[in-house]
């Protein structure tokens, strides 16, 4: 019996392991949390972004990111969620978004839909306010063929960045 | 449905300064001016939803361009911070120059 350990013992040793971890693992959070916080509030200033190139699209100057974009650059560059497959042409749900929390010193203004395959290819604008408070808007639009969908963030500064992303239709609805 | 009226969802009771979705729909064809009518083979011409405007407190928050592109019984949706007790209206202007109103109250408690 002396080789065992009783369940209540068990317990108790487990418990302050237990919260010695949690503790532990609070330290460095709380850290990681303040570093965090410092960035926020410098990001407002400079935000890196390390792999980029500019292209021009109607006369304005765009940054596009190369690969997957860091966390710090998902701020500032448009996040596209459309479907891999429509099967539906002529009702795609698509949701364009920003980090970026709108401020009256920056904020996003604008949004751009292109439809790289349609010979109108602007499809519509979206000017916003800091008064929505999150750069998101949620619409459906029609697509004939497999094609690249682009978006175009505007800030209040005047800066431009970009993100595109490729569809398949199955049935086409123009 | 009648032509032209619009949907919106708002939650029915909000905390002052919390940010809410706004949800909407409206009924319109929204006919590009592209497509043929395959019974007389003649073209449909071109009606569609060209602008949106949305007032909050009587304040311009958000416009919205509309191309061809956009899908028929347009759908947006949008976040908006609600700090005061005011109406949200939707206005929208069409190519035949109609325009279509909405008017929901934001019950901030």
């Amino acid at each position: 019996m002396g080789n065992n350990v009783s369940r209540r013992d068990f317990m108790k040793k487990t418990a302050i392991l237990g919260t010695a971890a949690i503790i532990g693992s609070d330290v460095i959070l709380g850290e990681a949390g303040k570093a965090i916080a410092k960035s926020k509030k410098t990001l407002i200033k400079t935000i890196k972004i390390n792999k980029s190139y500019v292209k021009e699209v109607n006369g304005k100057k765009v940054t596009w990111v190369k690969g997957t974009p860091t966390a710090e650059e998902k701020l500032l560059i448009p996040k596209i969620r459309l479907p891999l497959i429509a099967q539906n042409g002529a009702m795609v749900p698509l949701t364009m978004e920003v980090g970026l929390p709108m401020k009256p010193q920056k904020y996003l203004k604008t949004f751009y839909i292109y439809d790289l395959n349609n010979p109108h290819s602007v499809q519509g604008w979206f000017d916003l306010s800091p008064e929505n408070a999150k750069g998101y808007i949620s619409t459906r639009i029609k697509l004939q063929q497999e094609s690249y969908v682009q978006i175009i963030a505007e800030y209040s500064d005047g800066s431009l960045f970009g993100a595109r992303k490729l569809v398949k239709v199955t049935v086409g609805g123009c | 449905m009648k032509l032209g009226t619009i949907l919106v969802r708002v939650p029915s009771r909000v905390k002052m300064g919390k940010i809410i979705k706004v949800l909407s729909l409206t009924k319109h064809p929204m006919n590009t001016g592209l497509v043929k009518n395959p019974k007389t083979g003649k073209i449909i011409p071109m009606w569609i939803i060209n602008k949106v405007d949305i007032y909050y407190d009587k304040k311009l928050i958000t416009t919205c361009h509309y191309g061809t592109g956009i899908a028929a019984n347009p759908f947006l949706a949008f976040y908006l911070k609600a700090d005061k007790k005011a109406p949200l209206e939707f206005v929208m202007y069409d190519t035949h120059h109609n325009i279509y109103k909405k008017t929901v109250m934001i019950n901030v408690v």
